[in-house]
């Protein structure tokens, strides 16, 4: 299998759509494939161009924003790899990924690469093979990589650990002014967007966010711009793009662009870990006839979950080397 | 299902609507039926050219293209789509049909090349099954890897 991932990461390089298709799919669907994939990739020289995330809600236009994004980076000579991810159903394992349909007209321009991705299992607006997908996108050359976030729940943190920009995405009628607060936007945002600006209490809003980032504990120097759209008519999309570019250079004054990468790095690490040990203990629990019979005789006595829990671990770990692979 | 295995292969499943058909309600059951079926459907929406819908298979590379067509195009839209498929490299991925398709015209399809054709009446484990036959010839023939 190395050789031909080998083979396909040079058809890659090469600007191969379909050897770039093969292997994000590689990297989805197999762990140690994409162990191999970045491998060798860590052994290839290539540019790494600026991440940008793209988080919010469902329905307030991430995926049309993106397009209009797409149209204007392309106008201005720049190529751009899409990566747009959509829940998974955590009852059936399957996903309907539609995020697409709203870039119809990029489909044909070979400077735009698209792939939508189901999170499959990852609860943090992104899957474990979106950072295998941004390498690969890399080292295919797209000059800017964007991600859309599944946009469930108010936990899209996982952007935030994987873009070097992060812009969230807000419309007008989404709640009050404690719903900022609440939601973590103006933390996690670099830039924040309120879309469908011409509809009702666009003005509203703007202030609330304005207020709600005067409360933010300042980190890094970056105020985060307030950029109203109509991501339909690409108004303020150019705004955005100008933007997201002033903040890429931001970050490399600032040496907080080396510093999110890191940020990015251990966060790969400790999801990594974490699947890894699970899926051993799961794989162990899963064979063991022993463990369901230790389970049903705990329930049975109404044994103390927290002392089960420590007596299971103990055992498993007693016995199962944690396979370093 | 908890997905904390090293291996999770799921069956990516592009579907589009072609040429100017405006029907979307029973191409939205599909998109479901798959999903529930555990696929990944990558769903295009309506008013697709041939040359996106070849563009979208490649990049996202899927096992099936999926193409629902009630317009009567099909004999136009369908060859001009596996045309699109060879000039991208992509001849392997194979591409099943569901629509209103007379007899004669799903059997001239078939000699195409197309792996599959459905009309009015089919049930959804039908559907599912040609979806996930058509896929399963392709792993088998090698062309996947």
């Amino acid at each position: 299998m190395s050789d031909q991932i080998a083979s396909l990461l040079e058809s890659t390089a090469r600007k191969d759509v379909r050897a770039l298709s093969r292997l994000i799919s590689m990297a989805e669907n197999d762990e140690d494939a994409a162990g191999r994939i970045s491998f060798l990739l860590a052994k290839m020289t290539y540019a790494h161009p600026q991440i940008v995330g793209v988080a919010g809600a469902p329905g307030v236009g991430k995926s049309t924003l993106i397009r209009s994004i797409c149209l204007e980076l392309r106008k201005r000579g720049l190529t751009v790899g899409v990566l747009a991810i959509d829940p998974t159903s955590p009852l059936t394992g399957g996903a309907v990924l539609g995020d697409r349909s709203r870039m119809s007209e990029l489909a044909t321009d070979e400077g735009v690469y698209i792939r939508s991705m189901g999170a499959r299992g990852q609860l943090g607006g992104i899957s474990r093979a979106t950072r295998d997908a941004i390498r690969l996108l890399s080292l295919f050359g797209s000059g800017v990589i964007i991600i859309e976030t599944t946009g469930v729940g108010q936990n899209e943190l996982d952007v935030v650990n994987a873009a070097h920009t992060v812009i969230s995405v807000i419309m007008p009628a989404s709640g009050d002014s404690v719903q900022l607060l609440e939601s973590g936007v103006t933390e996690i945002a670099d830039i924040i967007v309120i879309n469908k600006s011409d509809l009702l209490g666009a003005d509203t809003l703007a202030s609330e966010v304005r207020g709600a980032l005067q409360l933010r504990a300042k980190k890094d120097g970056w105020t985060p711009p307030l950029i109203k759209t109509i991501a339909t008519s690409a108004m303020g999309v150019a705004e955005i793009v100008d933007t997201t570019r002033e903040h890429f250079s931001f970050l490399e004054k600032s040496g907080g662009k080396v510093e999110r990468e890191r940020r990015a790095y251990v966060a790969e690490v400790n999801l990594l870990l974490r699947q890894r040990v699970l899926s051993t203990i799961t794989a162990e629990l899963e064979n063991g006839a022993e463990f369901r019979e230790a389970l049903q005789s705990a329930f049975e006595v109404r044994r103390s979950p927290y002392e089960f829990v420590d007596m299971l671990l103990s055992r498993l770990l007693a016995r199962t080397e944690i396979s370093s692979h | 299902m908890i997905e904390n295995r090293r291996t999770t292969p799921k069956l990516r499943i592009l579907l589009a609507k072609p040429g100017l058909d405006g029907h979307d309600r029973g191409v939205k059951v599909i998109a479901r039926a798959l999903s529930d079926a555990g696929m990944e459907v990558i769903y295009l929406g309506l008013r697709q050219t041939a040359k996106q819908i070849a563009a979208a298979a490649v990049q996202e590379d899927v096992d099936v293209v999926a193409i629902s067509i009630l317009s009567g195009a099909h004999m136009t839209i369908i060859p001009e789509l596996l045309e699109n498929l060879r000039a991208s490299g992509a001849p392997d991925i194979p591409v099943v049909v569901g629509g209103i398709i007379p007899d004669d015209d799903a059997a001239s399809l078939l000699n195409l090349g197309v792996k599959g054709v459905l009309g009015p009446g089919a049930s959804i484990p039908e559907l599912v099954a040609m979806v996930a036959g058509a896929a399963k010839r392709r792993v088998a023939s090698g062309a996947a890897l």
